[in-house]
């Protein structure tokens, strides 16, 4: 046996997809295709300046190693604070293109999490994983059944879910103990 | 959203778990493995800007042609709002939930979990209709 | 409540959001630089509430669909029609342009699941809702439909060419929808879960298949598509 030039099973006939799918082949042409070419100076944007004009910069603004200056305009959601700021601002001082720039990003999202989380404890108004975590959707119904018979692939990683989730909460308890424990030692 | 595609335990723990890669790779990977030779494979969506196991050596053998972006969204207005005005697509046939606000956590969990049949749901803030 | 930070911004009241799959990224923390409080949710429409002194194009009141991308309009990327990758909007990193709630990698902008958000440059991102348009079709095409309708033109689909796409989520619909619009022969969506092939069966008119739980989708996949000979192109918005 070999493979052929042909293809071995034809495409259905265009005429009976234009009969069945509607809207079939019409933009078959290149041409009417918004994207075509992806590279075009022609459009007009609304933009009615040459260069924007630039956003104030209040207190420190993180920017990366591969920008010139600061971009005009920048988003100004949650400034940099705390450990997990610092962690931050180190990470910005290497390129994006090396691999401990978002390594350390990420860590510092890590200790972001706890750091609040403790807050909260220490404020009287703890996160409960119960409420806020969305979790209290499987008791609407549907939680066996959109799981099983479905052929889900990610059925046998889900359990890691309820442990990642767990894993702040697991590390501030374990800490908190060592260090009672610790005091205690110490009376004695 | 190649960053969390499913069906390969070890990809799923390194990635969506572990953070160490920028996102699964696993359907880029069906994709390049199936795409005949010469064929053209295109991504979209979200993938981290950490690294990704991804076969490029198989893609090179194939001789793919790989393009990728996030979508220009405005670019692409004038031809689908013709197409939604002709009755061509209807966009909000994809729409299985409609969720206050408060309620985003649970929304979350829902699509997050794939219950209740979720495709795509949407949040109404309070106040609203 | 967000202020205004730019003489071009505008704080739009939202009206109408959506959950998208690529939000699931930054809730299962995989968006490095992603901050406690940070604001989720690119994909919204809302009404106008307040504008800088110099927004031109909109009014307090205005039905307004924001596209997910920030942009200039005016600068390198922008001039030659990247919007999705303007240079000029995000401090944060060089590799991505800026997006509404994606965490600080994407500008640090607050995101559309919230009551009010800060719109930058609203005279280039923003476009009034048509008055014929249904306010659920505006928000979906902020984000998705336009990605999916995208992911088909990536692809450089001519008549009759087999088209796969893995995920059957709402951009591998709207990717297998416009496959058909683009003249596609054949259109395969790939999923693991059986509603989400229904979808695509029903919403799509896709042929569909599910992911082999075994380690050989090359061998599955080459039956779905009969190659060798098969122009074939495969979009990759993955089960999410």
């Amino acid at each position: 046996m070999a493979y052929t030039r042909e293809r071995q099973r034809p495409a259905r006939d265009p005429e009976e997809l234009r009969r069945t799918i509607p809207g079939w082949g019409v933009d078959l042409r290149p041409e009417d295709r918004p994207p075509y070419p992806l590279e075009r100076r022609d459009i007009e944007t609304g933009a009615h300046w040459e260069i924007p004009e630039a956003q104030p910069v209040r207190g420190f603004r993180e920017k990366s190693t591969e920008h010139q200056f600061m971009t005009p305009i920048f988003g100004t959601a949650q400034p940099l604070k705390g450990l997990s700021g610092a962690i931050r601002r180190y990470a910005y001082t290497f390129s994006e293109a090396r691999t401990a720039h978002w390594l350390l990003l990420v860590v510092g999202d890590r200790v972001d999490v706890l750091e609040h989380r403790i807050a909260a404890l220490l404020r009287g108004r703890p996160d409960n994983p119960i409420t806020e975590s969305g979790i209290m959707r499987e008791a609407r119904g549907g939680a066996f059944r959109s799981r099983f018979g479905q052929h889900r692939a990610d059925l046998i990683h889900q359990p890691l879910d309820v442990f990642v989730y767990a894993l702040p909460f697991l590390t501030i308890a374990v800490g908190a103990a060592v260090m009672v424990r610790a005091m205690s030692n110490r009376r004695r | 959203m190649g960053a969390e595609a499913d069906g390969a335990f070890l990809q799923h723990v390194t990635s969506a778990k572990l953070k160490l890669q920028g996102g699964s790779p696993v359907a880029l990977n069906w994709c390049i493995d199936s795409v005949r030779k010469g064929g053209r494979v295109s991504v979209v969506g979200a993938f981290g800007p950490l690294f990704s196991a991804v076969k490029i050596g198989d893609a090179m053998n194939k001789g793919l042609t790989i393009r990728t972006n996030q979508c220009p969204v405005k670019r692409q207005w004038p031809r689908l709002f013709e197409h939604v005005k002709n009755g061509i697509l209807k966009p909000s046939a994809v729409v299985t939930h409609r969720l206050p606000l408060d309620e985003i956590a649970e929304g979350y969990h829902m699509m997050a979990s794939k219950l209740d049949g979720c495709i795509k749901p949407l949040v109404i803030p309070t106040g609203v209709h | 409540m967000p202020a205004i930070e730019h003489p071009n911004d505008a704080i739009v009241k939202v009206t109408c959001a959506a959950i998208c799959g690529s939000d699931l990224h930054l809730y299962h923390g995989m968006m490095p630089d992603l901050r406690v409080g940070h604001i989720f949710g690119h994909e919204f429409v809302g009404t106008v509430h307040e504008v800088g002194p110099s927004v031109r194009n909109l009014k307090p009141g205005d039905r307004v669909m924001v596209p997910f991308n920030i942009f200039c309009g005016s600068r390198y990327f922008c001039a030659r029609g990247f919007f999705s990758n303007c240079h000029n909007v995000n401090p944060n990193a060089t590799a991505v342009g800026g997006i509404y709630g994606y965490s600080h990698t994407c500008g640090g902008y607050d995101g559309g699941q919230a009551e009010f958000v800060r719109v930058p440059l609203a005279d280039v991102g923003p476009t009034r809702i048509p008055e014929w348009m249904e306010e659920e079709d505006a928000v979906l095409l902020t984000d998705v439909c336009p990605t999916g309708y995208f992911a088909a033109q990536l692809g450089e689909i001519r008549e009759g060419d087999v088209v796969v796409v893995f995920g059957a989520g709402a951009v591998g619909l709207f990717a297998a929808s416009s496959s058909w619009l683009m003249g596609a022969g054949r259109v395969i969506v790939v999923d693991h879960i059986d509603y989400r092939l229904e979808f695509a069966r029903t919403f799509a008119h896709a042929e569909t298949r599910r992911t082999p739980t075994s380690s050989a989708p090359t061998s599955a996949s080459r039956q779905w598509a009969r190659k060798p000979t098969a122009r074939s192109s495969s979009t990759s918005p993955a089960p999410s």
